[in-house]
Order: C-alpha cells, then structure tokens, then sequence
C-alpha cells in the first residue's frame, strides 16, 4: 500500500520569539515492511541550522534552531512511502510468553542485548504489581505470547474507553491506567506498561493511522491525526510485532510506523524550547493520502 | 627525611599525653604499642614547641578568619537551606608519602577504569554483551538518557574530574567507601583548609614537608584547556553553577575565583549558531569549555529534563557537533552508582586484565538472587544503600531498626531487589582531633581528588578529611562530619615551588575592559550599589533623628518633618506623623531603635543590610576578599543588642556610627580596588541612583512647606546629606534655604549632591556598551539628560521662594519630576542591559498528543 503523508504542525505565538531551539521525530525510516520513497522537511521561517542524525533506537532526528524573530513557525513533514502487508502467523503456534522471557533472561536470544532496555523502566513507564495483574490475566503460564497479547490488546480496548477530554499529552500511566480513559498515546503506555511489569519487551511505536471516509463521503484532507501503537516482542524469530490496542488490531497496511522508543519521551513529535512568545497555540494537521 | 625520624620515645607526648586511642581501631598516628608513628614525628615536635595554649589561640583566630571569609556549609540543596559555619580542626591528618603513593596510583587505576566504563556503556557495551556487568548499571539507572549515547567528547574522555571517599580499615588498608563522578565536591573546601592551616603553622608546614596542591590545579587547568575545541591557547572557560541555591554554590564561587574561570548560571549562557556564548553587556562572547557543576539533567531542556531551569538548550546538539567541550561528560554519574561497585574487580580484570589495586567496600547488589540471599541473611551487619546514586540519601543500618522498620525494608528489597544493595560497615581509622576536651581520636573520612592529565589520572597530594566521634555519621555525604582537617602528604625531598601563573612560553594577550560581565552579575552588582547606599541613607537620617530626638533640637516641627521622612522611607507607620507630635514623641522613642533591627519589617535597616548581604554573597567572586568581609562585619556587629529591654538610643547610635564607617570601607575598597570595568560601573550606577533618589526624598520631606524655624531644620538636612561641614565652611553658622538647596540640588562640586549624582549617571551611562552604528540616544541616556537639565536649569532663589499658601511651589515641581523619574531611570537600565529576553519554556503540554 502506497501513501503520501503530510504532517503540518504550526506554533502561533502572541508575542515574537526571539529563538527556539528544537528536536524533531517525523522522518519514517525504511524497515522491513516500510519502504520510504520520498521524505522532505520543511521550516518556516527558515531555521539556521539544521541537523540530521539516528538516535539510540535507530529514528531519524532532526535538530534545528530559528535564530529570528518570529510569531509563528510551521514544520511540514512530507512522506511518502510503501508499507507492505504483516505476515500472517497463526498465533496459537508462536513461543510461549515463558520460553521468549526466560531465553532473553539467560541471553540465549542473540538480540538479547538490543531487546532488553525494552523491559526497563523508562520516563513515562514504572513497572507495578498492578498492571502485572492486570496483564498476568491474558498472560496465563506457557499461553503462547501473540495469542495473549492479543488477548491484552482487545481487553484494553474494551475496558478502556476513548475519550479525547480525559487526559492531556502528558497525564501519567498510572492516571489513565485507573480512570480508564484516554486516548492511543494512553492505550499504548498502559500495554506496554503491562507487558514490561511482566517482563515481555514492549515499545511505543509512533505513526500514522490511515482512515477511511464514511460510505458515500469523500476522503477529508488534513483530517488525519497522528497515531501511536505498540510493539510486542515475540523472541527472536518472529521478532517485533505491532499491534493497536486502540483499534484492537494487528497493525498491517493501513499504518504507517515513523519511529520507536520506550514512550512517548523518546518519540515526542517536536520538542523545544522558545524564548518570549507571550501565549502560543499549536495547529496540528495530517493526511494520509492513499497513492497508486 | 621521613625514614630519619628517630622511633618515638615512650616518654610522654606533651601534645598526644592522654591520647587513647581506642583498641581494634587503626590510629593515623599512634600504633598498637602507644607508640608515635614515625611520619608524625616532626608535626608532634613542632607544636609542642609551641605549646597547647599557642596552638587553641592560633586555632581559634583560624577560626575567626574561616568565619571571616564566609566560609559556609550549606547542608542543603534548596533555598532557605541555613548555612553553617565551616569548622577546620588545628591538627592536619598526616600521611607518608611512600603510603601516599600507592593510595594514588590505585586510585589512579579506578579512575581510568570508570572512564573506560563509560566510554563502553556509551559506545560499543561490550560489558553489557560480554555479561560482566548486568544491564540495570545503564538501563535501571534513574537518570539514564538516551541522548548520552554516543555523544562526542574531546578524545573520547569521558572523566575529567574523579574523588573517591575512601576510609582505614583495622588491619591498616585503605578501602575505597564511595566513588563521586559527575562533579566532585569538596575541592575548594580542601584548598581552603590549606589555605588556613599553612596559614596557621607556617613553619611547622615548612619543617614537615608538605607536598604543595598546586601542581593538581595546574594539571586541572591544562586538561581543560586542551580540551578546548577552538582557541586552545586562551579558550574561554567557565564554571557553571547551578546557582546561589545549590549546597555547592560557595565552592562554585571560590574555585571560579582560584581557578580564573567566569562563574555562570544556565541562564548567562546562550546557544547561537550552534555554539555555547556567554551572555554579557558587550554582547556574546563564544565560551570553549564547560566546567559542569550541576547534575546533567539540568543541563538542556531540549533534550533532558524539560523542567530544569537551569540549563542551557539546545546544549546537546552543541556538543553532538564538537563545538564546545563539557567536564565531566554528560551522563558520567553511572559509574558512582554503588551498584557498580560489587563489580569492579571482573570489570577491572576485563578491561584491564589485572587486578584491582584498592578494594571497594564489600558490595552486594540485590538484583542478584545469591546477592539479596546473602544480604537479607546478614541485615544486622550490613547498611543498606541505594544501588543507584540519583539524589542523596542517608544509607540505612538495619540493625538499629525497630522490627516494624525492618520488616517494611526487606518488603521494600523483595519487591524491588535491582535498587538496593547491601554493603559491608568499615570500623574506620581515628586521628588526634583537637576537641574542647583535648585531644582525642576521631574517626576519619579521606576524599581524594584526581584530574584526567594525558594518559591517565593525577591525584591531588592532599584531600579533605572528615572527622567525627562516631564512625558512622561519616558513611553519608560530605555534609555530615562534625569538623574538617587538611591532610599533609609529607614528602622525603625538598618541595618544589609550583604555581598557578601562565608558564614562561605561554603569552598571555592583553586585556583591559573585562567586557564579559555576564548581565546577571551585572544586575547584582547594580543592586548591591542600591541596598549598600540605602543602608548608609537610612543609617545617616537615623542618626540625625536620634540625636534631635534626645533633646538637641527644642522645635518639635523639626522632629515632625523628620519622622514625615522616615515615613516616606518606610522606617515609621505613617500614624505616627499624622497624629500630635506630643503624644505620639515618647512612643516613637521606643519603637523606632526596633524598627531598625527588624528584618520583617520590608525596608528597615537590617532588611536593607540582609538584601546587601545576600546580594555580596552571590556576586562574591566578583567583589575583592577585602570588601566581602567588610559586608560580612557589617552583617554580624549590626544587630539588635540582646535581651528584652528596650534597646538604648545611644547603644543604637553607636552602632550606627560603626556601621557608617563600615559602609564607609566598603565604598572606599570599591572606589580604590575595583577595576573601573562594567562591573564597578554597575555598582557606582546603583549607588548613584540610590544615592540621588534619597536626597530627594530628603528635600521633600523637609523642605518644601517650611516651618517656622528653618534653621534647625537645615542644619539636620545639612548633616543627613552628609554636607553640614562644607556648608560651615561656605557660610560659617548662617543656616539659610538658598545656600543649602544650592548645596545639595545642584552644586556638581559636592559628592553628596544631587547634581553630582545626575552628572555621574550620565558619564556611566555613555561608556555602558550599545550598538555603535546608532546616533540616537537611548531611552536611558535621554532620561538622565533630562534630569540633569532640569536640575541645572532651576534658579536658585526661586525655589526657595515660599508662596501666599506657605508652599514652595518651584521647589515641590523640581523633585516632583526627580522623583517620578529616578524610578524610570533605574528600569530604563535593567531592561536594557540586565533583563535578558526572559525565561525560556518549553512546548511541554502545548505537544502534540498522539491520538
């Protein structure tokens, strides 16, 4: 499946700002599913400096200062891409959850090294007894480990209600973990804060969703919003598999992965500091435009 | 020479008589059989020498000079945090050099270690892959980054500065207790106390041979220096501190000072162009090498933690591109963590291939099944630590628990056995402290410092020891020992004179302005010339109210219209002016020498001299030792006199005379021994203003609706502005309005006048740096023309001039305007030169949320 991505992201300030200094995390990378055929960044105004580089978990991260006085800066990420379609895998047949946590504990897995910072806490994400009781119910001894953590994903999504008031870009895990509401960025830091309490390796996968129009309706430009996922490993030989529990799905051809981390933290979309500004507010826009 | 010294005698030691030191305890000084160690020798000889009594009285004015200096000890990391004197013992701990050197070269060994430990969690992680050292040392660890992997430094160097706390077990071997690596405290406090007590025995410390510290701070200066991607020979250098709140903050200042570097706050530094700039008056100035002072955390909101107030953003990319060098490297506090320490000998045989040359303390990480076995077996004997260093935390003696304390620690060990870890107690060694009780053994903590030179690690021939009573207070930070002691490493050779001077070859360029004045520091000084100048206004008016109070003036308008200004000031509730002088006279005789003591009181006296205070102690390392003590006399003679009797009226005005000469110096020492660079600018500035804004208050309160018998009135005007003896001179006893508002309005002649002010504000405000290209003044210099003009155009004889309603109207009109502007004037400078653009903030919930 062939996509053209835009992702528009405009900061409004009521007072000029001076300088701003940023990181950016919006450059899909090519992988094993994921071919990316074009990629372009945009800044207006345009920055002094801008700096590419791999972080830690292999994204493309961008850096870039505006140095001039300016009310108003716009970051237009253009992609576009080819995600293939997920093997089928029948999930009954995969390695229990035991055998791929115990050959990662004794390092039998050869990508033990690269997979476990993933069983760590991380920024947004500690590790508790409670979300180890919550997953340890679809997790039950020797249950093979994508059919429990699909298990995990559709509970959540049933257990969990959508709700786009409930919680902001930075309310806890713990918080949307016990008010059960939230939103996908919520959904994927309770799942991977279950698996990990369990010791299964998860990470936060942050993307784009593809969204079909109501029957009859024409595709809405720019009403698409960016996405966040999980990944679940499920040892070495089927590796990362990525699922929403958002959606209650296995991820395939309708989203499009841009980067990994341990949370939100590592994949923040811009961060940045600004000096001056007054009160701002942000305008997000995205469209995911099936191509031929 | 050291071997020479003759075998003590067993007669008595004068010095060490009663000396007992306790059995199944190593003593520094004395052996097993009672006997001198041979290394003290010569120490114990030269201060019998000189008797006990010789020695309490140098101690005790070393003591005095300590508190003299301002040598404080701010326990805690927050504001508010009480200061504490700092307390040096008289007798040094003394170590033989041949001993010495080995505790060096293994330390030395452990120092390279953790650099290597870090350049491999960072980089390649073949510890981590080859399994000789678990994945919670970089993955658990609270504070990790991502963003540190991989991040460039200056030869791949990881440490550049290393102490390790290290403490004498009973069989005489040194173990190492605790290791410091992200930016070790205690080296200026170190130096003070050699400072001090070379100070104090000059020659006992020549006899004994004492290996100098300088050579350290040369190999300090030299490894950053060349650490410096860019102008290596003069790279601009500076420390930066995470504040005046922070516990280290006084080191901070003292090792800026020592070592010659710009003490910063985040806030003075900059990112441009994808540098590191030093903000100051003249502009910016690019900055080469960062001495971090502060957690890493803080160190850029862009990329760590986006709360911290007192980074410098978009740093990280800055060092990602090799354009600025920091020391330590970021992320290097991994290794202190003591988890890492029950590991070191593996790591030591991996990366090295030989052993480890001096033991850690016995460590057990519980993380490890066998590991929390044996601990939760051996509670009663073990403390027990968290395994990862983030924030300070005293460690915790199971033994002395109650049972309910207990239980809930092992729950706490089980449920999370990676952060805690168990380690061994070391009974340490004691030395002769000289308590009130004589001279005693103490227990002793050893801090040494090292400094990356070359290849490897030099260590500083000296350290801080820490001594105390009990051997435990001494296992926390470096907070807790109740006193310190300087330590001599004697040397078998004559010393060798090393000092901190530029070598021969190196030709320093020239310098004259001092342009990088970072605006903060500015700012500072601009206020501290405010308070010190209220301070001396208010002392003056107090004194002259004092004085007509207590008799000297018959009029009671003149006392009316004095109070009114003390009103003004804020030194009196307004009440007391409006109400009958008759009644409210005996009333104010009491309240007002409270008042001036009175710290909660917003403006009094004693608040004025607490905001000087406070104010010096931040920018001290940019005012002279002279001028800091000064303050500091100043801040602990002006009190109020203790007990609960009304306070004396001549008890006050004594003091007020003492605290006028005082002000007095310090305005001398910054007239005579401050460069006239823009700091000492910024201070006159303030103290220019103040100085200006107060003779108006004064004139206005006093003058403008005159009463009957003026001429008491101006002589007490006369002596608040400091004038009345030139006056004498002018117009001998003839007390008239004219003469003394010429005096103190417009007579550019007379430093006490208004006029003078105007005239010195304005020459400050044209050699304060601006942009060369524009001809237009600037808000500031426009303000203070205009006030001069206006001073300079009245006519004398018509402000004195009383209208039909009893008023001067031209007079009320002129300081009217003074008045309304001077205020203008002071914010004019502030914004232009000393508020820089504002806080920085960061999107934070203005993020994009991933829906």
């Amino acid at each position: 499946m062939k996509y053209k991505v835009t992702h528009t992201t405009k900061y409004s300030y009521s007072e000029p700002v001076g300088v701003c200094h940023n990181r950016i995390v919006l450059s899909p990378q090519s992988g094993p599913r994921l071919h990316v055929r074009s990629h372009r960044i945009v800044v207006r105004p345009t920055p002094q400096i801008i700096s590419r580089r791999p972080d830690f978990f292999g994204n493309n991260v961008q850096t870039f200062s505006v140095e001039e006085n300016h009310r108003q800066i716009t970051i237009t990420a253009t992609s576009r891409v080819e995600v293939e379609a997920a093997p089928s895998l029948d999930p009954s047949s995969t390695p229990t959850w035991n055998q791929v946590v115990e050959s990662l504990a004794v390092r039998s897995d050869p990508a033990w090294l690269k997979t476990c910072v993933y069983q760590f806490n991380s920024p947004r994400i500690t590790r508790s007894d409670a979300f180890a009781d919550y997953a340890n119910q679809s997790f039950t001894p020797e249950r093979p480990i994508l059919e429990a953590s699909i298990d995990l994903t559709s509970r959540i999504k049933n257990d969990f209600k959508y709700d786009t008031k409930a919680t902001t870009v930075s309310t806890a895990t713990e918080e949307a973990f016990s008010i059960k509401k939230g939103v996908c960025q919520d959904f994927a830091h309770v799942e991977i804060a279950c698996l990990r309490s369990i010791g299964v390796p998860a990470r936060y996968v942050s993307g784009y969703l593809r969204t079909l129009p109501p029957e009859g309706k024409p595709r809405l430009v720019g009403a698409d919003e960016s996405h966040a996922w999980v990944a679940v490993y499920c040892g070495s030989d089927i590796g990362w598999i990525d699922m929403d529990p958002t959606n209650n799905c296995l991820c395939s051809t309708d989203h499009v992965p841009v980067a990994i981390g341990r949370d939100y933290a590592d994949v923040t979309p811009i961060k940045g500091v600004f000096l001056g500004g007054g009160t701002h507010s942000l305008l997000v826009s995205v469209d995911v435009a099936p191509e031929e | 020479m050291i071997d020479q010294d003759a075998p003590s005698p067993p007669s008595p030691q004068t010095l060490l008589a009663g000396y007992q030191p306790r059995a199944g305890v190593y003593d520094e000084a004395v052996d097993a059989k009672r006997g001198l160690r041979p290394h003290w020798q010569t120490l114990v000889d030269e201060l019998n020498l000189l008797g006990a009594e010789e020695v309490q009285r140098r101690w005790q004015l070393a003591q005095k000079q300590i508190a003299n200096d301002g040598i404080t000890f701010n326990p805690h990391d927050l504001e508010g945090g009480k200061s504490r004197p700092w307390i040096l013992d008289a007798v040094p701990l003394v170590l033989e050099e041949q001993e010495w050197n080995g505790i060096a070269a293994s330390l030395e060994q452990r120092a390279r270690l953790f650099d290597m430990i870090l350049r491999d969690l960072y980089g390649p992680q073949n510890l981590l892959r080859e399994r000789v050292l678990p994945l919670d040392v970089l993955y658990g660890h609270p504070g990790f980054y991502p963003a540190f992997h991989g991040l460039p430094t200056p030869d791949g160097q990881q440490l550049t500065l290393y102490a390790a706390d290290l403490a004498r077990a009973p069989d005489g071997r040194w173990w190492v207790m605790g290791d410091r690596t992200r930016a070790p405290f205690g080296l200026g406090y170190a130096l003070e106390n050699r400072i001090v007590t070379s100070r104090m025995f000059p020659q006992v410390f020549r006899r004994c041979r004492v290996q100098r510290l300088a050579s350290y701070f040369v190999a300090l200066r030299e490894t950053l220096r060349e650490m410096a991607p860019r102008s290596k020979d003069n790279p601009r250098i500076v420390l930066w501190s995470k504040g005046p709140s922070s516990r280290a903050y006084f080191e901070d200042a003292y090792l800026a000072r020592y070592l010659g570097y710009t003490l910063v706050e985040g806030g003075d530094l900059a990112v441009r162009e994808n540098r590191v700039w030093l903000k100051t008056l003249g502009g910016l100035l690019p900055v080469e090498v960062l001495l971090r002072r502060l957690d890493e955390d803080d160190c850029d909101a862009v990329e760590l933690n986006p709360t911290s107030r007192s980074g410098v953003s978009g740093l990280l990319e800055v060092l990602r591109s090799g354009n600025a060098a920091i020391s330590n490297a970021l992320g290097s506090r991994l290794v202190e963590s003591p988890i890492v320490q029950g590991f070191l000998p593996s790591v030591c045989k991996f990366l090295l291939d030989e052993p480890l040359k001096m033991p850690s303390v016995a460590t057990w990480w519980c993380g490890e099944a066998e590991a929390r076995q044996y601990v939760l077996k051996n509670l009663d004997s073990l403390v027990i630590r968290r395994a990862f260093r983030h924030k300070n935390e005293p460690p915790l003696h199971p033994a002395r628990m109650s049972a309910d304390e207990r239980a809930e620690l092992i729950a706490r060990i089980q449920h999370q056995p990676q952060q805690f870890v168990g380690q061994e107690s070391v009974v340490r060694s004691t030395s002769p402290v000289m308590t009130d009780e004589g001279i005693a053994p103490w227990h002793v903590a050893l801090r040494s410092f090292l400094v990356h030179r070359d290849d490897g690690f030099v260590a500083l021939p000296g350290g801080l020891a820490r001594v105390s009573s009990e051997t435990d207070t001494l296992d926390f930070t470096m907070t807790s020992g109740e006193r310190s002691q300087d330590v001599w490493i004697r040397s078998a050779e004559p010393i060798e004179r090393v000092t901190l001077l530029a070598a021969p070859g190196d030709a320093v360029v020239l310098r004259r302005s001092g342009s990088d004045l970072p605006s903060r520091v500015a700012d500072n000084l601009f206020w501290l010339g405010r308070s010190v100048e209220r301070a001396e206004s208010i002392a003056r008016l107090m004194r002259t109210v004092l004085s007509a109070m207590t008799g000297e003036v018959e009029s009671t308008d003149v006392l009316q219209r004095l109070f009114r200004v003390l009103a003004e000031q804020g030194q009196l509730d307004p009440d007391f002016v409006v109400d009958g002088l008759k009644t409210s006279l005996p009333e104010v005789e009491e309240v007002l020498p409270e008042a001036i003591f009175d710290s909660e009181r917003p403006l009094s006296l004693r608040a004025t001299l607490n905001e000087a205070v406070r104010l010096v102690s931040i920018v001290r390392d940019r005012v002279s030792v002279d001028a800091w003590r000064v303050i500091h006399r100043i801040d602990e003679d002006f009190r109020r006199p203790i007990g609960h009797a009304a306070i004396d009226s001549s008890d006050v005005r004594n003091q007020l005379d003492q605290l006028l000469t005082e002000l007095l110096a310090f305005a001398g020492l910054a007239e005579e021994s401050m460069t006239r660079g823009q700091g000492w600018r910024f201070l006159d500035l303030g103290r220019r203003i103040e100085r200006a804004r107060q003779t108006s208050v004064l004139l206005r309160g006093t003058l403008v609706t005159p009463i009957a018998e003026e001429q008491a009135l101006l002589e007490c005007v006369l002596q608040t502005a400091d004038s009345i003896m030139t006056y004498r001179t002018r117009y001998l006893a003839t007390m008239q309005t004219a003469p003394a508002l010429d005096m103190l309005l417009m007579d550019e002649t007379n430093p006490r006048s208004i006029g003078y002010q105007l005239h010195i504000i304005e020459s400050h405000l044209d050699e304060l740096p601006r942009d060369e290209q524009t001809a237009v003044m600037s808000a500031e210099q426009r303000l203070a023309l205009t006030l001069r003009n206006s001073v300079r155009l009245a006519v004398v004889t018509d402000l004195a001039k009383v209208d039909h309603s009893g008023h001067r109207p031209a007079l009320d009109r002129l300081l009217r305007q003074l008045d309304d502007r001077f205020p203008k004037l002071s914010d004019a400078v502030s914004s232009r030169f000393l508020i820089h653009a504002g806080l920085s903030r960061h999107y934070g919930s203005q993020s994009e949320q991933h829906s």
